[in-house]
């Protein structure tokens, strides 16, 4: 078993990190207090292929597959949080929709410039009856004449505000609702989408989150992802996909602090001792790096299950799960360690604190994370479990 | 054992409650946004008393007990833990330090103007290396029949709208607390700390550029400055908690009645087990450390508040705080990440808590000290 | 046309620590990277190159096989081809040597009118081998630490750094520039060359047999005796009095230390 990561890997992780903290550590604060996203450092990333590391190199992707995508977000995550919500949102749910689902033509035509960051995209899911209960969904596409007519309102949409391209799920037969009534489509900006209310968020502010109303949009029929009437199962892979991706961002968010706790212990004195030196710092320290490692080995192997087309969903959960976690408690641990530096807006810990928290709640809640692992698990004994 | 409130103090608890409720909640999104505590609210606040809480009468004060004033600091707290944090640095520890260790003529010249609002006190401790006496930079040179000030001191909390600091510097006699008005000449505020959380509470760093005071400006006996701390550190670290105890108390509110509102898979999120389990663990830890804290509060009334029932009371504050936060605006969900609902604001003041006056480290080590000191054993 | 770059693989200086003994480098942990001023020539000469596709930019190194790596880095920045020059004669080159090799290649290429390269090896602090490639080329002309450079006709145009001055200079091609870091950051590879740069492109790895270099005629590599961490700085002082006394202590200081 060669656990190593081939060569091409390392060198792809340096240009993200060089990318990275030239273009936007520079601009993350201010970026995060006017909440405004950063574009230009955005169109230096999508130069460099940011926006499209996993898709093959046909559809103007990298051509990195799962492994170099969870790279990305990894060294996203440590400079900058928002960002990753920009790109995770674009990547990670958008375009894998086409990716998973999409036919040739489609992919031609939409994942391209996707992948080539000409095109931004978003992922038009949650609904405000229809959060953790995704099957909730009301959003209406009616087939009038050849085309559909999508009508409805989704919220709380990453990236939604300046998207392009919106991969969007509406149920097309009530009567069938989530088990073959609901159908997966790709919706350009041009057929008529309107941005509702853009939200105040408590962190990842440098990314933008909105309403997304479709009134009357006509969508060609060609635009249909997958089969008519089964895009539900299209969008669930994709958030098995999506929560792989949750893990490696919370990786490079916690890796990130415990070297900033690091750093920070070993220059310290605290009540005439250096932070280094005393024992609780020490564990601290310990047990992040502990966890971290093991979240490394989980998102690089669900990351490896992806790449060799083995089932890894149950192993996705585990990283969105465990990943939002342990970087919450790492940045946590890292403000704890601080002090009152850590609560100061002047110094990166005070953002990193309000940006990890998403992990634990968007792409499902860790809740739900726990009610599908555990409903996996029972299922296998003959139990049944309603969420 | 009696564990019920006087019937003064569950007036005054009503009586506070119905403040908070009326003045301080309409305001406390802004005042976040705003990042100030309005000055037409502490003028309310000053005209309830607020702002002599624990002074005498004859001072213009309103004499609460100990007890009262806890309920004080709990139930704005609940509203908006910024304001109750304005009114605890007034009052725990300007007011308090002055009362307890002032000369008359320093009582009959500030306490009356503390009390009615027209100069408001703000506590220059902390400096960037120093978090404790032994450690402090600042300087007072003697000379003339009084001192010189100079040094900076860090995150000071009502720097912006303080009129009077209670400045620590190291006199040829050792440390020493001295009373420097906010126009004194030489002193210089800094950049505003902009913090996570506590937003309406205005943090800069001030600066003493060669201040000169008279010999009348020091604060109880020069190189005495440990009984001014002695006597106001142990009440000031649990009006903290009790600032906490208001939040997570709020915190908790919203995601219960949240949990009640929402429906997911076809019915109220209050009605699935996890849930539950939030809302229990949560109630548990708050009725815990409302239990500490009234116990402390007891204690003061009795004049037996010590190091270590004070510090239990304010680590177990510092982790409920943020534990409860934690747990209710995963409750919200998303709708917890938006600022349209309270919780996102109440998270941020609850996590804040946790750095100010006392990290969990340095209250372990107050309260294993403590401990194993009953053992004889001198750590 | 073709421009030579040529590019070091050197010890990241943020990840090297110095040995106890301080006697050598401790490079556990270490990261081996492109030697910056070497990406930012190669910057300039993918420029040219963009302007001017008909232009080749082919990457040349020296060095074990390991070296390989900041080739495939060259690669996915737009090399058209990469060179790696490594055998175990060759490796032991230094300076002298090692340009003679770097010559021999170049020559061996035909039709390279351009040979660039940093200014500096930011390991070693050497920056001689812009020269003496010069030199063994037969004396061209060299543009030395320079930035902002042009290709015009027959020639190449930049501004030369010396001391605190710029000089505005031009060379009649064949030439050799070497080229100084600036602020504004050299190209970012795009992942998709990076996969390629390994999955099918080509490290060419060429010997000094094959470039007819006679491996016991190279001049014999420099030897370090011993290693020195340079002292520790004094902490300045300030002249008391007025500036008046101040200057005037100033001047006498100056004097004694035979600085004035």
């Amino acid at each position: 078993m060669d656990m190593t990561l081939p060569k091409e890997y390392d060198l792809l992780r340096r240009m993200i990190r060089d990318v990275m903290e030239n273009e936007f550590g520079p601009v993350a604060e201010e970026a995060d207090e006017k909440a405004e996203v950063p574009f230009d450092a955005i169109n230096v990333a999508a130069k460099a292929g940011l926006f499209g590391i996993p898709f093959p190199q046909e559809y103007g992707g990298s051509g990195a597959g799962e492994t170099g995508y969870v790279i990305l977000m990894e060294e996203i995550s440590r400079v900058d949080s928002a960002m990753a919500t920009v790109v995770g949102a674009h990547i990670g749910i958008a375009a894998m929709a086409l990716y998973v689902d999409g036919s040739h033509a489609l992919k031609e035509k939409y994942l391209t410039p996707l992948a080539q960051g000409t095109k931004i995209g978003a992922f038009c899911l949650t609904e405000p009856g229809a959060g953790s209960d995704a099957a909730a969904i009301k959003t209406r596409a009616v087939r009038t004449n050849g085309k559909w007519v999508i009508n409805g309102t989704k919220i709380y949409i990453s990236n939604g505000p300046f998207a392009d391209l919106f991969s969007v799920l509406a149920v097309t037969d009530p009567a069938l609702g989530a088990r073959g009534g609901v159908t997966a489509f790709v919706v350009e900006k041009e057929m008529g989408t309107k941005i509702g209310v853009v939200e105040k968020k408590l962190g990842i502010r440098a990314s933008a989150t909105s309403e997304v109303i479709f009134d009357e949009v006509e969508v060609p029929a060609a635009n249909v992802i997958g089969q008519e009437g089964l895009g539900f199962v299209t969008f669930m892979k994709t958030l098995d996909l999506g929560r792989v991706t949750v893990g490696a961002a919370s990786l490079g968010g916690a890796q990130k602090a415990l070297e900033m706790i690091i750093d920070y212990a070993r220059l310290a004195d605290r009540y005439g001792m250096n932070l280094a030196h005393q024992q609780q710092v020490q564990f601290m320290i310990a047990d992040l790096y502990s966890w971290i490692d093991m979240l490394r080995g989980q998102v690089y192997r669900t990351a490896w299950m992806v790449d060799n087309h083995l089932p890894f969903a149950r192993e996705a959960y585990v990283c969105k799960l465990m990943g939002s976690e342990i970087a919450s408690k790492a940045v946590s641990y890292a403000m704890e360690i601080h002090g009152a530096l850590g609560l100061s807006r002047d110094y990166p810990l005070e953002r990193a604190f309000r940006d990890a928290r998403i992990a634990e709640i968007f792409e499902g809640t860790n809740e739900i994370q726990r009610i599908i692992i555990a409903r996996d698990l029972l299922k296998e004994v003959g139990v049944h479990i309603e969420p | 054992m009696n564990y019920a409130f006087t019937e003064e103090q569950a007036m005054f608890r009503e009586m506070f409650a119905g403040f908070a409720a009326k003045e301080v909640e309409p305001l406390a999104e802004h005042m976040a946004e705003d990042e100030n505590v309005p000055k037409a609210l502490l003028k309310k606040a000053a005209m309830q008393g607020f702002l002599g809480a624990l002074l005498p009468e004859d001072f213009g004060g309103a004499a609460l007990d100990p007890v009262s004033y806890i309920l004080l600091l709990e139930e704005v707290a609940k509203s908006d833990m910024s304001t109750a944090m304005v009114l605890h640095v007034h009052n725990s520890l300007v007011s308090q330090a002055i009362r307890c260790c002032g000369s008359d003529a320093q009582r009959e010249e500030w306490l009356p103007a503390l009390a009615e609002g027209g100069v408001i006190g703000a506590w220059a401790f902390a400096e960037p290396d120093a978090l404790s006496l032994a450690s402090l930079q600042t300087a007072a040179r003697a000379g003339d029949g009084g001192y010189t000030l100079h040094g900076a001191k860090a995150w000071v909390s009502n720097a912006g709208i303080a009129g009077l600091y209670v400045v620590f510097a190291v006199a040829p006699e050792g440390p020493t607390a001295f009373l420097v008005p906010a126009d004194a000449e030489g002193v210089k505020l800094g950049n505003r700390d902009k913090t996570l959380g506590m937003r309406g509470v205005q943090i800069h760093p001030v600066y003493f550029n060669d201040v000169v005071v008279s010999a009348d400006a020091v604060l109880g006996q020069p190189g005495q400055a440990s009984v001014i701390l002695e006597n106001v550190n142990d009440f000031s670290r649990l009006a903290m908690a009790a600032i906490a105890l208001g939040g997570s108390h709020h915190a908790l509110e919203l995601g219960v009645k949240f949990a009640i509102d929402r429906k997911q898979f076809g019915s109220e999120i209050a009605k699935k087990g996890a849930i539950q389990g939030f809302i229990a663990d949560s109630v548990m830890e708050v009725e815990t450390l409302r239990s500490q804290i009234y116990r402390c509060a007891s204690l003061a009334e009795q004049g037996k508040l010590d190091r270590e029932a004070a510090s239990i009371a304010k680590l177990w504050a510092n982790r409920v705080a943020y534990q409860v936060g934690n747990r209710m605006i995963q409750t919200h969900g998303g709708y917890g990440y938006i600022l349209d609902y309270a919780i996102g604001r109440v998270f941020r003041d609850c996590r804040t808590i946790e750095g100010i006056e006392g990290s969990n480290r340095s209250q372990q080590t107050a309260i294993a000290k403590s401990v194993l000191a009953t053992y004889g054993f001198a750590a | 046309m073709r421009i030579v770059v040529c590019i070091k693989q050197i010890l990241d200086p943020d990840t090297i620590k110095i040995s106890r003994s301080q006697q050598a480098i401790d490079d556990r942990g270490a990261r081996k990277i492109m030697n910056p001023p070497d990406r930012w020539a190669l910057d300039a000469a993918l420029r040219f190159k963009e302007a001017d596709p008909s232009i080749e930019v082919i990457a040349i190194s020296v060095g074990e096989p390991q070296v390989e790596d900041v080739l495939r880095e060259a690669l996915a920045l737009g090399c058209d081809r990469a060179i790696l020059i490594s055998d175990a004669y060759v490796v032991k080159a230094r300076a002298a040597g090692l340009a003679q090799i770097v010559a021999a290649a170049i020559k061996r290429l035909r039709n390279v009118q351009l040979v660039m390269t940093g200014h500096m090896a930011m390991d070693t602090g050497s920056g001689t081998l812009g020269p003496r490639v010069a030199i063994e080329l037969g004396d061209w002309q060299v543009l030395l630490n320079a930035d902002k450079l042009s290709l015009e006709g027959n020639h190449i145009t930049g501004l030369q750094h010396a001391d605190e001055k710029y000089y505005e200079s031009s060379y009649p091609l064949p030439a050799v520039a070497t080229i100084v870091q600036t602020p504004t950051h050299p190209r970012y590879a795009h992942g998709a060359e990076i996969i390629n740069a390994y999955r099918t492109r080509n490290v060419e790895i060429w010997s000094s047999l094959a470039l007819g270099i006679d491996p016991s005629a190279l001049p014999a590599p420099t030897t370090g005796r011993q290693l020195r961490l340079p002292p520790a700085r004094q902490m300045g002082f300030m002249l008391e009095g007025t500036p008046q006394e101040a200057t005037q202590a100033l001047v006498a200081m100056l004097k004694e230390r035979r600085v004035i």
